[in-house]
């Protein structure tokens, strides 16, 4: 027997009633634990006093009254059990019922404040919900849908904010370890993991959510941004349909399924999206911004701005719509206005990357490279996903002739972030700039294994190749490229540039028919149109006209595209075609009109040029806003229906940047109902000679609607002047 | 005391049969005189106090819970009356009486003189007076082991305890009273 049982039998011990076989283990017990004799002693001790207690006197007092008596005396009447009242059990009863409810709500909320995390993930989700859209410029690096999704994956959040979701994170999960039935906090995880850059925990966790409550719509949603963000939009696109179908009155499940179009770039039906999460939410600010990004793709900059105002007032304090706000101040030549929304953008939020970056773009549209760099700088440490701001980095440093600053730079980036494959990549151009040949080829075949989906990395290392006269290994690769990136401009024209430079050999045959295949179509077009011109011509000029035309076929039946393309322009010029018109000081016009924007208003004036290169130009005055040349045609040169348009731009090649023709179109669905249909960018080589470039216009209408009742447009692109010497409009024959 | 019978009893004088608790009572009087006299010797005092614990008690029972549990009930109420009566007669509850070494002996001595015999009966007087100052359930079980005879398992059967709750309540009383008796009988005191 243990004490514990012992102590059981100690009273009756002391007392003397304890059975005799009890007694017996008892007493063995006590022969051996002095502990227990000694709480047995304490017990005796009392009995002694109980023993003398018990002793009753033999007198007890005696009552001579009866208790019915006593009654009767008091008038007693029967006792009553007293009932509470009615309003009482009432009371008590909701009390007892709010008192259950109110433990049954704090059992099933977690004891954790969710507040702060709610509130982060409000500004979080605004943020990132959707992607960042275009940025002037942004065609040099990514000319096709495709590769621009690399850059969308750029989430531009500041690193405090990921500090802070990693910093959340792990007290929810600390939160959600202890309270199975959270549910509240496990749907704020699965989003802090996102922005923490953890998808993969975050989609476990999502389809977790939605595994357990297939009737909630928020698991799917989060199901969708996390598919979005990997780029995985059809399973995006699904989940969001799924969130809608559980929720269809929900706005923002609206604003995700157009996120998810506008990061797939169908632009319509997100723009369809956010219309109806706005006509359920009038001032939803995640819609307004919607719309005002999907307008501002299309080219629509006032209303963009309208939208992008109105986001913000719903909420001051909407760091993404102020950005973009600046961004389009900066699209529509107001670079002051944007400097200003940006600055205020960083006055409340320092470390805000996206402000960075589109401030160093705003500097170096004004020539202001020492603040560009700067703020491109701040850019680039902030965000390490970003890669535009490197790039651009990297251009300034190189233009400013600062190559040694832009390889110390970018030489620790490297260190600090060695699979970045874009800073290699800066890192290799400056080597370059320095000669420092070896370590450029090492850090440019750096880049483009970790960063192939950039098509800049394929042409610098090129452009390095043939530098160093490896021709066989710049044609294969150059070559390889164009298969990549079959829409890339600069791939062409690195393409081109080095079919021209390479000495005959296989690689440059199989280069060539590569370029056959871009440019074909549109150069054989181009014969055809010749061809029937050259039927029409006179008697007089049939054997040269014969004669050049021949010498272009050949070219082209042997595959030199290019070739064919410029004899034929040659040919055009020669017996001067459709309507023309030369610039310069005085133009000379043959049925295509310049549009006189003189004195300077608007945004048309040009700068005449009495000589570059030998030839008379006019050239674009950006440093005053002056980006365009506008071109009238006559009323009767129209193109048939059905019928596309040439136009052959001579220009002189200097400089980075390029140009693109704006035409009045029949494309709706273009800028302005088509006014101004953007054709493919021309980008220049910097080789310091006149260049013809033939734009094929499938669609123009060249219906007047244009500025100043101008027909097309030239536009100068990305901050550079680009200087013209000749514009001719050919029309296509009817057959 | 019959925990059955005491609560049909309750039950009946509830429902408005007075001679009901005419029955009640005579089966609880021998407790009631008891503690009485453990308080009030006076004879003429113990009728007042009968009379006033009658009536509490027929007042009072519309109050009671749990019926087969009157016996309790009523000695709580018997000892409020008492304690009640000392208060306002400036009595003490507790007799603090200065013993000495040779009055211990007198009152324990086999041979007991007249002094002795009121001195051993003053002492058994104070005990069962600090077993009835002990708090609830500490106190009835005492009570109603140690001085009335009764077993911890008829205690537990007549009450619906269990053994193990009575043992338990009867150990934390015993200890509780071996503490007060202590310091009733010190030296100091």
């Amino acid at each position: 027997m243990k004490c514990r049982e012992v102590q059981l039998y100690l009273c009756d011990l002391a007392a003397g009633t304890i059975p005799p076989p009890q007694r017996a283990a008892v007493e063995t017990h006590l022969a051996h634990c002095a502990r227990c004799r000694e709480r047995l002693r304490e017990q005796q001790e009392v009995q002694f006093w109980l023993d003398l207690a018990r002793i009753w006197p033999e007198e007890l007092p005696t009552f001579t009254t009866t208790p019915q008596q006593i009654l009767a005396a008091r008038q007693l009447s029967p006792p009553k059990r007293k009932r509470p009242p009615g309003w009482l059990v009432v009371g008590i009863g909701a009390s007892l019922c709010g008192g259950l409810a109110l433990a049954l709500w704090w059992w099933l909320t977690p004891s954790l404040e969710l507040a702060p995390y709610q509130t982060f993930l409000a500004q979080w989700e605004r943020e990132t919900l959707l992607a960042t859209p275009t940025i002037p410029g942004e065609e040099v690096l990514f000319p096709s849908r495709p590769s621009r999704a690399v850059f969308l994956s750029y989430a531009g959040l500041p690193l405090t904010w990921q500090r802070e979701a990693q910093s959340l994170a792990a007290r929810l999960e600390r939160a959600v370890a202890h309270h199975s039935r959270a549910n509240r906090a496990r749907l704020l995880l699965a989003p802090l993991y996102l922005a923490r850059g953890d998808p993969e925990r975050s989609l476990r966790l999502a389809e977790e959510l939605a595994r357990q409550h297939p009737q909630w719509a928020l698991p799917q949603r989060l199901l969708s941004e996390t598919y979005r963000q990997e780029r995985n939009l059809d399973q995006a696109l699904w989940a969001a349909n799924q969130a809608l179908a559980r929720d269809p009155h929900n706005p923002l499940l609206y604003c995700q399924r157009g996120a998810v179009y506008v990061t797939a770039g169908d632009l319509e039906a997100a723009d369809r999206d956010f219309a109806r999460a706005l006509e359920l939410n009038p001032r939803l600010e995640v819609a307004c911004y919607g719309r005002g990004l999907v307008v501002y793709e299309w080219g629509r900059y006032r209303e963009a701005r309208d939208w992008f105002e109105r986001a913000l007032a719903c909420d001051p304090n909407y760091l993404r719509a102020r950005s973009l706000l600046g961004l389009v101040y900066y699209t529509q030549s107001q670079p002051q206005a944007a400097v200003e929304e940006l600055e205020r953008v960083l006055q409340k939020q320092p470390d805000y990357p996206l402000a960075h970056l589109i401030l160093g773009t705003v500097y170096k549209g004004l020539n202001q490279s020492e603040k560009a760099i700067e703020h491109y700088r701040q850019a680039v440490l902030l965000d390490p996903q970003d890669i535009y701001a490197p790039i651009w980095l990297g251009h300034l440093y190189l233009q400013a002739n600062r190559a040694a600053e832009a390889a110390a730079f970018f030489q620790q980036l490297a260190q600090q972030r060695p699979q970045a494959g874009v800073v290699h990549l800066q890192l290799g151009r400056a080597c370059v700039a320095l000669g420092r040949w070896e370590e450029a080829l090492s850090e440019l075949q750096r880049a483009k294994e970790l960063s192939p989906d950039l098509p800049l990395a394929w042409t610098e290392l090129t452009a390095l190749y043939t530098r160093l006269d490896r021709w066989e290994e710049a044609l294969r690769l150059i070559v390889q490229a164009a298969r990549q990136f079959p829409e890339s401009l600069r791939v062409q024209e690195m393409l081109e540039r080095t079919v021209l430079l390479a000495p005959q050999s296989p690689a440059r045959r199989e280069a060539l028919t590569v370029l056959r295949g871009f440019h074909g179509p549109a150069v054989e077009r181009f014969l055809n149109t010749v061809k029937y011109y050259v039927a029409q011509v006179p008697p007089r000029q049939q054997r040269f006209a014969q004669r050049l035309l021949r010498e272009a076929l050949t070219a082209w039946e042997e595959g030199e595209v290019l070739a064919a393309e410029q004899k034929a322009l040659e040919l055009c010029e020669s017996l001067d075609w459709g309507v023309a018109i030369s610039l310069g000081p005085a133009n000379e016009s043959r049925g295509l009109r310049l549009v006189d924007w003189s004195p300077p208003r608007g945004d048309g004036a040009s700068v005449p040029l009495p000589s570059l290169g030998g030839r008379s130009a006019r050239r674009t005055d950006v440093e005053n806003q002056q980006y365009y040349l506008y071109f009238d045609l006559p009323d009767a040169f129209r193109p048939q229906p059905g019928r596309g348009t040439f136009v052959l731009v001579e220009y002189y090649d200097e400089g980075q940047g390029g140009f693109v023709v704006e035409y009045d179109s029949t494309d709706t669905q273009s800028p302005h109902q088509g006014a101004y249909k953007r054709s493919e960018t021309v980008l220049k080589g910097d080789t310091h000679t006149w260049r013809t470039h033939c734009f094929w216009l499938p669609d123009a209408a060249f219906r007047g609607r244009q500025n100043g009742s101008a027909d097309f447009r030239l536009l100068s692109r990305w901050r550079e002047d680009t200087a013209f010497h000749q514009v001719r409009v050919i029309l296509e024959p009817e057959t | 005391m019959s925990g059955s019978n005491d609560g049909q009893l309750v039950r009946a004088v509830r429902a408005g049969n007075r001679e009901a608790f005419d029955l009640l009572l005579q089966h609880h009087q021998g407790l009631v005189r008891k503690i009485i006299s453990t308080y009030v010797e006076d004879g003429e005092e113990a009728e007042n106090l009968w009379q006033e614990v009658v009536a509490t008690a027929f007042e009072q029972l519309a109050r009671l819970r749990r019926p087969e549990v009157f016996g309790p009930w009523l000695k709580r109420i018997t000892v409020h009356c008492c304690l009640s009566w000392q208060r306002r007669n400036g009595k003490n509850p507790v007799c603090f009486v200065s013993w000495s070494e040779g009055q211990w002996d007198q009152a324990m001595g086999t041979e007991p003189s007249p002094e002795q015999i009121l001195l051993r009966r003053e002492m058994q007087r104070l005990v069962r007076q600090a077993v009835l100052s002990l708090p609830g359930y500490e106190s009835d079980v005492v009570w109603w082991c140690d001085l009335e005879g009764y077993t911890c398992r008829e205690l537990a059967a007549l009450w619906g305890w269990t053994e193990r709750k009575v043992i338990y309540w009867r150990r934390r009383g015993r200890k509780r009273l071996r503490q007060i008796l202590q310091n009733l009988f010190s030296e100091e005191n």
